[in-house]
């Protein structure tokens, strides 16, 4: 063997050492090149639920985007029509996509985007219930919805929605707490004598 | 010499006598612009619910869905009193109270825990509340001021029937259209939802109190606690 030998074997096997480092990052990272951020990521795979993630995000984004203004005066019927004026100041003003001062769609229209992920949504009370296996509250209300007035209450219908999940989920995300109430197609609150709408 | 064929002349009076039959039924094709229309179609069942403080009676309540052949039948009580709420109780096919009020709504199966849900933390609570009472003692301002209306009256058979479709929108997330039927009182609410599905409430032996509401009818609102 020359004395060039075993530098020689040394220089190859670094260089495809380096060869299959270079093939990795071809293959693996220069096609989605990104700063990973998300702090879930470092968990096991099992652990992250990526749905779940999507519908949060896409949540988020659109009510981020969102701003809710209060308009109030001693009077409702005032209230109103400061409202409706100041809706269309905002409209003609071209600042916002677009401008809701009344409930003009149905329900199903408004919850389209819970409703685009509602494999992955139940209200804490009903996680608890199938967690805990107390089911028959659950078959309670299912029949109850189905066989009294009760189900017209429900902002989806027996066919959409039978064991309620969904409902349930709505329902709870929609509590507020006050004495906010609909009159006609605005929401109004009322509090130390001022009627507002929003 | 060949005789005419009288087939064609039977049939298309046929066809007239339904159509005209199904356009006297339809309350939708006959509008009622002012109120003053509405109180003369309600003129009848108006005299008795005007100085009426409470109702009660027996219901037939039918779910008809889409999806399912058979309705889903529910029997049982109810009482309305005006200042105080809707009390719904289903005999069967399982024993259930619901009560509405303008504080809330409160419900129980077969004597079980009360489920309270508050009209502060869901607006729908009330909504709903102030619809059963329109629809029930035919309130006619309320009605007037939150629905188009239409209506018609059958004067071979002594009846009258309303349409209602409502205005907003809050509203119509409950239902599509409702018809209110009877003669000397209501008899029948068909509650039509967006999806097409039908709830009919057939309301009997009903009993009007023109008094303020007993004790043992106040007992029924009560909203226990939960």
């Amino acid at each position: 063997m020359t004395p060039g030998a075993p530098l020689r074997l040394r220089f190859l096997s670094w260089s495809l050492g380096i060869l299959a480092m270079l093939t990795v990052f071809a293959f693996r990272v220069l096609p989605d090149p990104r700063v990973e951020t998300d702090i879930l990521a470092l968990l096991p795979q099992a652990q992250i639920d990526r749905g779940l993630d999507a519908a949060l995000d896409e949540f988020s984004a659109q009510l981020a985007r969102q701003q809710i203004f209060l308009v109030g005066s001693d009077d409702l019927a005032d209230a109103k029509l400061a409202a409706a004026a100041f809706a269309q100041a905002l409209e003609t003003s071209g600042a916002f996509a677009s401008v809701r001062w009344q409930i003009d769609s149905d329900l199903a229209q408004r919850a389209a985007v819970y409703l685009a992920h509602r494999a992955f949504l139940l209200s804490p009370k009903d996680q608890q219930a199938l967690e805990s296996g107390v089911t028959e509250p659950l078959v309670k209300r299912a029949l109850r919805s189905a066989y009294t007035p009760a189900g017209l209450m429900q902002p989806l219908g027996l066919a959409e929605d039978p064991l309620g999940f969904t409902n349930d989920f709505l329902l709870a995300a929609a509590g507020v707490d006050g004495k906010t109430r609909v009159e006609g197609n605005v929401l109004v609150a009322e509090r130390a004598g001022a009627s507002s709408c929003w | 010499m060949k005789k005419p064929a009288v087939w064609p002349w039977l049939w298309a009076l046929l066809a007239l006598t339904f159509v005209s039959g199904v356009q006297a039924a339809d309350p939708f094709a006959h509008p009622v612009t002012n109120e003053a229309e509405l109180r003369s179609l309600l003129s009848r069942p108006a005299s008795k619910l005007r100085d009426a403080q409470v109702l009660a009676g027996q219901f037939r309540h039918s779910r008809e869905l889409r999806e399912i052949p058979k309705p889903l039948i529910a029997l049982g009580e109810f009482t309305f009193a005006r200042d105080l709420g809707v009390y719904w109780h289903t005999r069967q096919p399982f024993d259930s109270v619901v009560v509405l009020t303008g504080d809330g709504l409160a419900q129980s199966d077969e004597g079980g825990p009360v489920q309270r849900i508050s009209a502060e933390g869901q607006p729908a609570v009330r909504l709903l509340k102030n619809i059963f009472m329109a629809l029930f003692t035919l309130d006619t301002k309320s009605l007037a001021r939150d629905f188009d209306l239409f209506g018609v009256e059958d004067q071979k058979e002594n009846r009258w029937t309303l349409g209602l479709k409502p205005r907003a929108k809050a509203i119509a997330g409950v239902f599509r259209e409702a018809t209110v039927a009877g003669a000397d009182e209501v008899q029948q609410i068909v509650l039509t939802d967006a999806q097409g599905d039908r709830t009919v409430i057939d309301l009997t032996g009903i009993s009007y109190s023109s008094g303020p509401p007993s004790a043992d009818v106040r007992a029924l609102f009560v909203l226990p606690q939960p």
